[in-house]
Formats: C-alpha cells, sequence, structure tokens
C-alpha cells in the first residue's frame, strides 16, 4: 500500500504504551485498508485495541510505528493543527457514553463543529436543524443532556458528528449503553448515513451488529483479521 | 455558534467559581480604588486649603530651641529666647524686589491675659485688615471701626459668657464686644481681637509685633522667592509660605499614598494567585471537555480562547463590581477620615484603569492554565471519557 | 477501483494548506496585558521610588550677611560634609541652598560648621527637597508663560 489507493489505508501499524515500567502493546501490528462508501466494523473483545485503532484513524492517537493514510495524506506526518483541521473536515466522532458537553442545549452541542468551520450564523441553525431531523430530535433541541434519554443523548451525538458532512463517521461502541430497541434505531441511523454516501467505522464488542456492515475488522490482542460483514 | 458562546454557557453553569474568581480580582480592586480614592480626596482636601490660604507668607520670630532627645527619641524642646519684632521696621516688606506681588500686610501682638480667673489669648491687629484678608469668617454683629471694638472667638465668648454689646474692661481699657465669629476650627475660635495699638498697650508690649501676615495679590506669583526675599530683609525671622506648610501635608499624603500601592499590589497579586489556582483547577476538571473539543477538530488556539475569553469575562465583571465597592468604602470611611469631607464624585479615569487593571491580570493569570489546556493531548483526553 | 483523487480536493487542500495566520489570540492576549501591567507600574514605580529615594532629604537656604556671594571653595567643603548631598549657589552666588538628609544631619550641624569657620550665614528657609525642586519648575513655567 502507497496511500493512494484507497479513503483510508493503514500499514504495519504498531502502538505501545507505558503503564509503569512495563510496555502495553495495544496495537502490536495492523494492516488494512478502507474505501469510500464502506460500512465497515471493527470487533473485538474488551482490551484487544479497537478504541486504540479508532482513535489512530481519527488522527487522534500518534502511533509507535507504521502509517495511517487518509485521502492519500499521511496523517502522522502532518502538524498537530493540520491534523485539527483533518478532524474538522474529515472526520465525525460518536464517543463511547455520548459525550455532550453539558451546559450546552442539543442544538448548540450539534451546531459546535459549525463554530470552527466559519459557517455563518443563519446556515449553522439549518444545517443542525437538518442533522437533528435526521436523527428525529427536532423537537428536543432546547433540551440539555441531562433532560434527554440515553438513546436521544446517542441521537445528539450522531447528529454533532453529522452535521457538517463529513466524509468518514467513526463510532465507538455507539449502541453500548442502549437497549436493543433503541441499538437497533442507532444502527439503522449509521446505515441510512452509509447508504447517503458516508463511511462509517464503528468499534463494537457486539459481533450480532456485524451483519449489518459490508465488512469486519476482527481485532484481537492488537492484530487484526479481515472478513465479511 | 461562535467560541465566545462556549465560554459564557460554561461560567453561566459553573456559578460558584465564577463567583469565586471574581472575588479574588473584586477585592484586589476594591483595595486600589477605595485606597486611591481616598488619598486623592485627601490631596483635593489641600489643594483646596492651598486655594483658600496658598497665597499668604507669615513671619515670626524666630525662637531659640534647644531640642531634647534621648537615645534618638525626641521628645520636642525647650524655646528659651523669643526677640519679638518692631513695628517701625515693618516698612522694609515692601522694600523686597517683589513688592509689586504683596498685597495686604497684617501685623498682629499676642499677649495671655487673664479674664475671671481664666487664661485667654489676646490678639491686636488693624481689625479692618484683618476681616479682609480672612474672607472665609462668617460672624454675629457687625465689626464698627472703632478702637474700642472687640472681635471674639465662639468658644471664648462661650467660656466667658460674652454677648453682642457686652462691655469689658482689659487693663485700664474699655472695650465693647461688637462681633462674635461663628466657629471656624482654627485658632481664632480661642482669641479676643482687638485694635493693635491699644492691645499693645494692654499687654505693655509698646511697638513690639508678634507676627505678621502677608497675603500675596496672585497665586501665579513666585511665593517661594518672595519669602527669601522677605527673610532676606528680617535675619531674625522665621518666614514661611503657607503654601510650603500646606505641601508638607501633601508630603504625609504621598507617603501614605506609596504605602497604599505597596499593600494594593499585595493584595491583587493574592487575587491574580487566586484566579490562577482556580483556573488551573477547572482546566483539569474539564479534561473531558477539551478532548471532546479537540477530537470535533478544535485547534489549540480555539481552546486557548475559550479559557482566555472567559477569564476576559471574570476580569470585566470583577473590575466594574471593584470599582463600585471601593468606591462605596471610600464613601463611608473618607468623612472619618478628613473632617467635612466626602467623595466628590466618581473617578471615570480610575474606573478605566480598574477595569484594565482586573482584565489584564486575569487574561495574565489565566494565560498558563489556558497553555496547558491547548497542549492537552487529545488522546490522553479521550482517555479520561 | 481506483481511488477518486478529485472527490475529497477541497478538504484535503484546506487540511494541506493551513498555515499559521498571524498572531495567535494567546500571544495578543499576553502581549496587550503584559503591556498594560508594564505600562501602569511604569507610571507608578518611579513616582514611589523617587518618593523613597528623597523622603529624608531637606534643602536649608543660607545667606551671607552684607551681601556677599558664597566662595567657590566654601560650598565645595560644605558639600563633602556627612550627610550633605549637594550645596548649589543661586545664579547670583548669594544665596547657598545645602540638601542634606535629615537622617544623618541637621541643621544644627551645619549652624555649628558656619560659626566655627567664621561665616556669618544668615538662614532664610528650611523646606523638603522635593517640594523646593517642584515649587521651582512650577514657578519657572509661570515665568515663561
Amino acid at each position: 500500500m502507497n496511500g493512494n489507493d484507497h479513503l483510508i489505508e493503514i500499514q504495519d501499524l504498531g502502538r505501545e504504551y507505558m503503564a509503569g515500567d512495563t510496555t502495553v502493546s495495544a496495537i502490536k501490528e495492523m494492516s488494512f485498508f478502507i474505501d469510500d462508501g464502506e460500512f465497515v466494523s471493527i470487533v473485538g473483545q474488551s482490551g484487544a485495541g479497537k478504541s486504540t485503532l479508532l482513535a489512530a484513524l481519527g488522527g487522534l492517537n500518534r502511533p509507535t510505528r507504521g502509517n495511517v493514510w487518509v485521502d492519500t495524506m499521511d496523517l502522522y506526518g502532518l502538524s498537530s493543527e493540520q491534523r485539527a483541521d483533518f478532524r474538522s473536515e474529515y472526520v465525525g466522532f460518536v464517543f463511547q457514553s455520548y459525550q455532550l458537553i453539558t451546559y450546552l442545549t442539543a442544538m448548540e452541542n450539534v451546531k459546535i463543529p459549525l463554530s470552527i468551520a466559519g459557517v455563518k450564523k443563519e446556515d449553522q441553525a439549518d444545517m443542525a436543524a437538518v442533522a437533528l431531523e435526521k436523527v428525529g430530535l427536532q423537537d428536543k433541541k432546547n433540551r440539555l443532556p441531562d433532560q434527554l434519554s440515553g438513546g436521544e443523548q446517542e441521537r445528539v451525538a450522531i447528529a454533532r458528528a453529522i452535521v457538517n458532512r463529513p466524509p468518514i463517521v467513526l463510532a465507538d461502541e455507539p449502541t453500548g449503553n442502549l437497549d436493543s430497541k433503541t441499538a437497533d434505531d442507532v444502527i439503522n441511523l449509521l446505515k441510512q448515513l452509509n447508504q447517503e454516501g458516508q463511511t462509517v467505522i464503528m468499534v463494537t464488542h457486539n459481533k450480532k451488529l456485524c451483519q449489518h456492515t459490508d465488512r469486519t475488522v476482527h481485532v484481537r490482542d492488537g492484530l487484526c483479521v479481515i472478513g465479511e460483514g | 455558534m461562535k467560541l465566545y458562546n462556549i465560554s459564557l454557557n460554561n461560567l453561566r453553569r459553573r456559578k460558584g467559581k465564577v463567583i469565586f474568581l471574581v472575588s479574588g480580582l473584586l477585592i484586589g480592586i476594591a483595595t486600589i480604588v477605595t485606597l486611591i480614592s481616598i488619598t486623592q480626596s485627601m490631596s483635593r482636601d489641600v489643594e483646596d486649603r492651598l486655594d483658600r490660604f496658598g497665597a499668604n507668607i507669615v513671619m515670626t520670630p524666630r525662637s531659640e530651641n534647644l531640642s531634647l532627645s534621648y537615645g534618638g527619641i525626641s521628645v520636642g524642646g525647650v524655646t528659651y529666647e523669643t526677640v519679638e519684632f518692631l513695628e517701625s521696621d515693618l516698612t522694609n516688606i515692601r522694600s523686597i524686589k517683589n513688592s509689586q506681588n504683596l498685597g495686604i500686610i497684617a501685623p498682629k501682638v499676642l499677649g495671655p491675659w487673664e479674664l475671671d480667673g481664666k487664661r485667654v489669648l489676646l490678639m491686636g491687629a488693624d481689625l479692618q485688615t484683618e476681616l479682609s484678608l480672612k474672607t472665609w469668617w462668617q460672624f454675629k454683629g457687625m465689626p464698627t471701626g472703632n478702637p474700642d471694638e472687640l472681635i471674639v472667638g465662639s468658644e471664648t465668648a462661650r467660656i466667658f459668657n460674652l454677648a453682642l454689646g457686652q462691655s469689658m474692661k482689659l487693663g485700664n481699657d474699655e472695650f465693647v464686644v461688637s462681633t462674635i465669629l461663628h466657629p471656624t476650627g482654627g485658632p481664632e475660635d480661642g482669641i479676643i481681637m482687638g485694635d493693635l495699638h491699644r492691645f499693645q498697650n494692654v499687654l505693655g508690649k509698646p511697638g513690639r509685633i508678634s507676627m505678621v501676615e502677608i497675603s500675596a495679590f496672585c497665586r501665579g506669583c513666585p511665593i517661594s522667592e518672595i519669602t527669601l526675599q522677605i527673610a532676606e530683609k528680617f535675619p531674625n525671622a522665621k518666614v514661611t509660605a503657607l503654601k510650603q506648610a500646606v505641601m508638607s501635608k501633601m508630603q504625609s499624603i504621598e507617603m501614605i499614598k506609596s504605602f497604599s500601592y505597596g499593600v494594593a499590589v499585595l493584595v491583587i497579586f493574592i487575587g491574580s494567585l487566586l484566579v490562577f489556582v482556580t483556573m488551573m483547577g477547572s482546566v483539569n476538571e474539564r479534561t473531558r471537555e477539551i478532548g471532546i473539543f479537540r477530537a470535533i477538530g478544535f485547534r489549540q488556539g480555539h481552546i486557548m480562547q475559550i479559557i482566555l475569553l472567559e477569564a476576559l469575562v471574570v476580569g470585566l465583571i470583577g473590575g466594574i463590581l471593584g470599582y463600585l465597592i471601593g468606591n462605596g468604602i471610600a464613601w463611608l470611611a473618607i468623612p472619618f477620615i478628613i473632617q467635612e469631607s466626602t467623595l466628590s464624585h466618581l473617578d471615570v479615569t480610575l474606573g478605566g484603569v480598574s477595569l484594565i487593571l482586573s482584565v489584564a491580570l486575569s487574561l495574565l493569570a489565566s494565560l498558563y492554565p489556558a497553555v496547558k489546556a491547548s497542549r492537552m493531548d487529545p488522546s490522553s483526553a479521550l482517555r479520561a471519557l | 477501483m481506483a481511488y477518486d483523487l478529485e472527490k475529497y480536493r477541497d478538504k484535503r487542500e484546506k487540511v494541506l494548506g493551513v498555515r499559521k495566520k498571524g498572531i495567535s489570540f494567546g500571544v495578543w492576549a499576553a502581549t496587550v496585558s503584559a503591556i498594560i501591567i508594564v505600562g501602569l507600574i511604569s507610571m507608578v514605580a518611579p513616582k514611589s521610588i523617587a518618593y523613597f529615594t528623597t523622603r529624608n532629604l531637606d534643602d536649608v537656604i543660607y545667606k551671607l550677611s552684607g551681601d556677599q556671594s558664597w566662595p567657590q571653595d566654601v560650598i565645595h567643603t560644605i558639600a563633602t560634609l556627612k550627610g550633605i548631598k549637594y550645596a548649589v549657589a543661586d545664579k547670583d552666588g548669594a544665596r547657598l541652598v545645602v540638601t542634606f538628609d535629615r537622617s544623618i544631619t541637621d541643621i544644627d550641624s551645619l549652624s555649628s560648621f558656619f560659626k566655627e569657620n567664621g561665616y556669618h550665614a544668615v538662614l532664610l528657609n528650611v523646606v523638603s527637597h522635593r517640594q523646593r525642586v517642584q515649587t521651582e519648575r512650577e514657578e519657572a513655567e509661570l515665568e515663561t508663560l
């Protein structure tokens, strides 16, 4: 792989941490690619390295070795400011446990990515409204996060991730804290985004969710195996 | 949605922390404003006196004085020789180089007198000249211009039960109380004034003068030069421009001002330290939040801007409240410090300086926390999620 | 299928074209704040320092009897006495202004010096040094008006 053939390419990726005096390998060696418009799940047990991999794909976690290319750009060859701009332009994050800003309303949370994207105030309102409508929460736009249910918060988080129409959506355990009905709703939402053209990469420990995705990357002990969805 | 919306919303939510932050700055600014307002009022009080008396010069006989001190502790002194002036020598005053600047020359004779078993100070002067010199005197009755009239101070009139029109004998001479002064707060409250030459006789000091008050025509006159020229004519006299005496009081005010600045700097330093510590705590608490912002694509500069905008708002609130509270405290304190004085107005310049100082300190104190927040590794911040 | 390089060209150019434009907000804030604080200190500190360095200084003005001028050697000698900062005659040479530190010496010592050396010096005035300098400045301004 040379970084020019796919939307995302990972080659010989490795990530080690120091835990006291011990070196911990979160990722031992991974190489794979993801094409534009794919819906990929990254599956593995807790501690397998899934979230570390997702963070590396999002330009948040510099690997100890190896390369990550996104849209032909060597992600970790960019400066810190360039990587911040990369995240603003290319990536929508859906975190584990939603991670909404508690003192901002649903609408204001969704607008956060727009506040640094140079979008005019009037356009911000329209774009945020569209995103909230897509997740079915237009009528709860003025509620604070602690006034929303878990599922609703997850949907606000998805709305925030997609408001800027990023090419890539990175979702870390998006259904982890939800009941099955709400989890299905969220998965359907992610599928819909993918059908509309966004590349969705979802980390999960639930193998059953893989049936909804195009491909699955199985992660175990810092290594990966690519399989079909 | 702009970055300042994030800052303002955060401050709105964390009211307790905001109160803490603002208090630190508020106390420092209020301290400075209080101290400066008080010293400004004191200076203004001195300048008012300068306006009223500044063109006056007082000439008194130079007395030989033995100063007493024990191990560096001064216990005053002993005056052992005072030679009063001859009235005939006073014409030399008008012979100085700057004589055209001289206005009224008011010689006086002073001496103690026993009246009804109590001692009172008699002052002989040209009463018409005296009245034209002391324009701030207010009185009951009307000066007649007669040599047998008396002008009595308010306190003396009360002690000796003197009334207008009352006659009294001093020595071999009869006098009539024509005027009683309203209280002035000055030495005239405790004296009896009469015609210069009549009192010279009463006191047994014919042709003697105890002191001379001289007024200059204009405020822009070289008072210090006039003072020196008169001193040259009267080597045995102590010639003092009242401006000089008033200015010495300014020296004390300068000392208080310098001390005040020192105290204020200390208080402000502590206030800034409080802001610094609180902001650092706030940044540590917001690790998760900062991680989210960085993951969304906020640059280091954006994070700094959010923190510094919060500091700016805190600085503004602290500056405004500090200024208002400082003025309030000064308004309450000034009547106790300066007699018959109040805080006359709010100094707008001081308000501007307070605000700018508060904002500048808040920003500087928050700079390191802002830098620390912006340099937080997003992946470490996210591990906190 | 070959990867379509054109699809996200705008975004790519935006990311790669990022240059640090001008001075960051933090640097601005720090610089302006520092200038303000330094400015305020520079307004207050010199006066306070001047006050502390001159707070013990008094000026005493003498004249020689008989309208004589002060000899230069006497002025130099006085200037070397303990506690004396300056000794300067006025432009006519008739008056001598001696600036002394009242925590070290006093007028009586000067008077003794004059008596011992046979000079009949008439004391004209004693005034705080700062006050005399300020008054001189004010009166000079008035003269020029």
